[in-house]
């Protein structure tokens, strides 16, 4: 399957993005990790002088010193971006047309773009991953490392990363240009957080009844879900983790704990997502129309349902922009300003998606 | 060598290639000639695999090259521009060929850069158009393959640097066994160059002859009538009027017996003259309209 020449060629377009990778996680993990441990003491020898018992347990020191949320949003994006060059990017420019003139398949061609990202995007999570724990091994808290942490807290951010590398590769297979693809790839990385917005606004209004319980049987499916920072109940950032409280009663303070349940079967969530979207993403890379290359979408087939899908979003974004209109206590005309957006939108996107489907991006269309 | 068989393709609903089929020889430089739009460019990058056609096949050396792509180490495809390598340094280029041609020559192509004082310090994309073009030649004869495919490789060049690269096109040929196919507008000089023209119209091949052939179908005459052309000579269809100056006319007629100069000779010109005959004269003849060439 490894092949040098497209190899080679693939890290020449994107060597800088594959570096940054690296750098990102090398400043985000390990580095980060010795600032981190160092506030852990000055926490420490603080909360020591007002409580002798003061202890740290473990879910908080991995909570403060290898949680690395912050830096998971820009490897996501450096992650979009690199799959947005590898495909998106050679439709704008002849590159496409040099690549597919090569003696290599075009199964060939998609997965040595797949395996250069996974490799370098793999490689660097382990290696600064490690990097941080041992840093960790040789401070003084040595003892707060335990391998069911360590591990939770390594493999689900990493499978999660492999399964959102494909995932941006998956819509570089039906975009023509980096621009589409770029764009597909977030607005469907952030559409089920988006969409639950849009529809609950729709339900509220038009419906009167609350969409969040039904969501929230089905948002762990949703990849863009594991990048949902603010929630620390039951999500984090790529972790799926069920926890309960614990009053914790130790005299001078009371504060909290929890009970973590780890969801292993979460993990094959990530697993499914990369399985299905690389082979799919394999079957059309080889079935691309590549006279479609600049256009928003290369296989008219499916003009009709993003036609359909991008009317519906922007009519309830349009709603709950009407509604936003509706005067000081008029709230029974919610509902009608709600449809005066709702309809506007629609019809203003529909002309919109139209001429979106008659552009074509690409530099030189010979 | 390449076999192309009832190659179709249809692009937005429209028909761009239409059954298509040809055979390439060993060692001939075949021209492809056609009029903007009618579909060369998509013939020649379908033939390499960037396209893939609705309908037919491509096979090289018996294989296709659409479920065999590794085939594809023997032939070439050059665009007109080496766009897609602008930011590889040469020693770059080299290794990346060396990789995926197996005959490729870094000697042969580091004596070519040399001799057409092809700057090996600079990155492509600094090369200006003419020497990107003759450097898109070297490269693809360096790989040493058996067929080399030119999309417009000499389009929007000066004379000197077209004259450089049909020269050098030439001389690659007249040395090996590596077959060439060109696409040009430029009719004179594909007819310096080639052995065989397939003429595309319509998305089909309208005829596909040996350069030597054609010119012996066809003659090209000047001549002058007391009054203007008569209508008996006018209305023949191997009859084509070229151009006319006064009563001056400048006629190619579909004649291998001579019958139709015999007629013509019967209405007693003031003037009957044998022109050389060009391809360009054919392919107004073949393609009509003057004005679309």
């Amino acid at each position: 399957m490894f092949n040098k020449t497209l190899w080679y060629k693939d890290y020449k377009q994107t060597k800088f993005i594959l570096w940054s990778i690296w750098a990102v996680l090398f400043l985000g993990m390990p580095v980060q990790v010795i600032t981190r441990l160092q506030n852990l003491r000055e926490y420490e020898k603080n909360e020591l002088l007002i409580n002798p018992n003061f202890k740290i347990y473990t879910d908080y020191f991995y909570n403060s010193v290898l949680n690395f949320n912050s830096i998971y949003v820009v490897l996501v994006i450096l992650i979009f971006i690199l799959a947005s060059l590898l495909i998106g990017s050679e439709r704008g420019n002849k590159t496409n047309d040099f690549t597919f003139s090569l003696p290599f398949s075009r199964k060939q061609i998609f997965l040595s773009k797949w395996m250069i990202g996974t490799t370098f995007i793999v490689s660097a999570f382990i290696f600064n991953f490690i990097f941080a724990q041992v840093i960790i091994y040789f401070s003084e808290y040595q003892n707060m490392l335990d391998f069911e942490w360590s591990f939770i807290y390594f493999v689900y951010p990493f499978m999660a990363f492999v399964a959102l590398y494909v995932f941006a590769l998956f819509f570089g297979t039906i975009t023509g240009g980096f621009i589409y693809q770029a764009a597909l790839t977030f607005i469907f990385f952030i559409f089920p957080s988006g969409i639950y917005i849009l529809l609950e606004s729709f339900s509220q209004t038009i419906l009167n009844k609350e969409l969040y319980v039904f969501y929230n049987k089905f948002d762990v499916w949703f990849l863009g879900n594991y990048l949902d920072i603010s929630s620390y109940t039951s999500k984090n950032l790529f972790f799926n983790t069920v926890h309960q409280y614990n009053m914790i009663e130790d005299g001078f303070y009371s504060f909290q704990s929890y009970d973590y349940q780890f969801n292993y079967y979460f993990l094959f969530i990530p697993i499914l997502y990369t399985l299905i979207l690389l082979t799919l993403s394999v079957l059309l890379y080889e079935r691309n129309k590549v006279e479609n290359n600049g256009k928003f979408l290369l296989f008219s087939q499916l003009n009709k349902f993003f036609m359909f899908g991008i009317v519906i979003c922007f009519a309830l974004l349009g709603g709950i922009i009407g509604t936003a209109f509706v005067p000081f206590r008029l709230n029974e005309l919610n509902n009608l300003f709600y449809l005066f957006g709702f309809i506007g939108f629609g019809i203003l996107s529909y002309y919109f998606t139209r001429k979106l489907y008659n552009m074509n991006l690409k530099i030189s269309s010979r | 060598m390449l076999r192309v068989q009832n190659l179709s393709k249809t692009i937005q609903g429209h028909k761009v290639l239409d059954n298509i089929s040809f055979e390439i020889q060993p060692g001939k430089i075949i021209g492809l000639v056609g009029r903007n739009g009618v579909g060369k460019t998509t013939l020649l990058r379908t033939i390499v695999g960037i396209l893939t056609p609705n309908d037919g096949d491509t096979c090289f050396e018996g294989q296709s090259i659409y479920t065999n792509p590794s085939i594809k180490q023997h032939m070439v495809f050059v665009p007109d521009s080496p766009e897609a390598l602008k930011n590889y340094s040469i020693s770059e280029i080299v290794k990346l060929y060396e990789w995926m041609y197996p005959n490729f020559d870094p000697n042969y192509f580091y004596s070519l850069l040399e001799k057409f004082s092809l700057n090996q310090g600079k990155k492509i994309g600094k090369y200006s158009k003419g020497m990107k073009a003759l450097f898109s030649l070297v490269l693809a004869f360096s790989t040493k393959a058996k067929l080399i495919i030119l999309d417009e490789p000499t389009d929007g060049l000066d004379v000197i640097i077209k004259k450089q690269i049909l020269r050098y096109v030439l001389e690659e040929v007249s040395e090996g066994n590596t077959s060439i196919l060109i696409s040009s507008h430029r009719l004179d000089e594909l007819e310096q160059i080639t052995d065989t023209i397939m003429v595309m119209k319509e998305g089909r091949i309208e005829s596909h002859n040996e350069l030597v052939d054609m010119k012996s179908k066809y003659k090209k005459i000047q001549v002058v009538f007391k009054e203007n052309l008569p209508e008996s000579i006018e209305v023949l269809d191997e009859v084509k009027q070229i151009n006319q100056i006064g009563r001056v006319y400048t006629l190619l007629l579909s004649d291998k017996n001579d019958d139709i100069s015999q007629l013509i000779k019967k209405e007693q010109p003031l003037l009957f003259e044998e022109l050389p005959i060009t391809l360009e004269d054919i392919f107004v003849a073949k393609l009509g309209g003057e004005e679309h060439v």
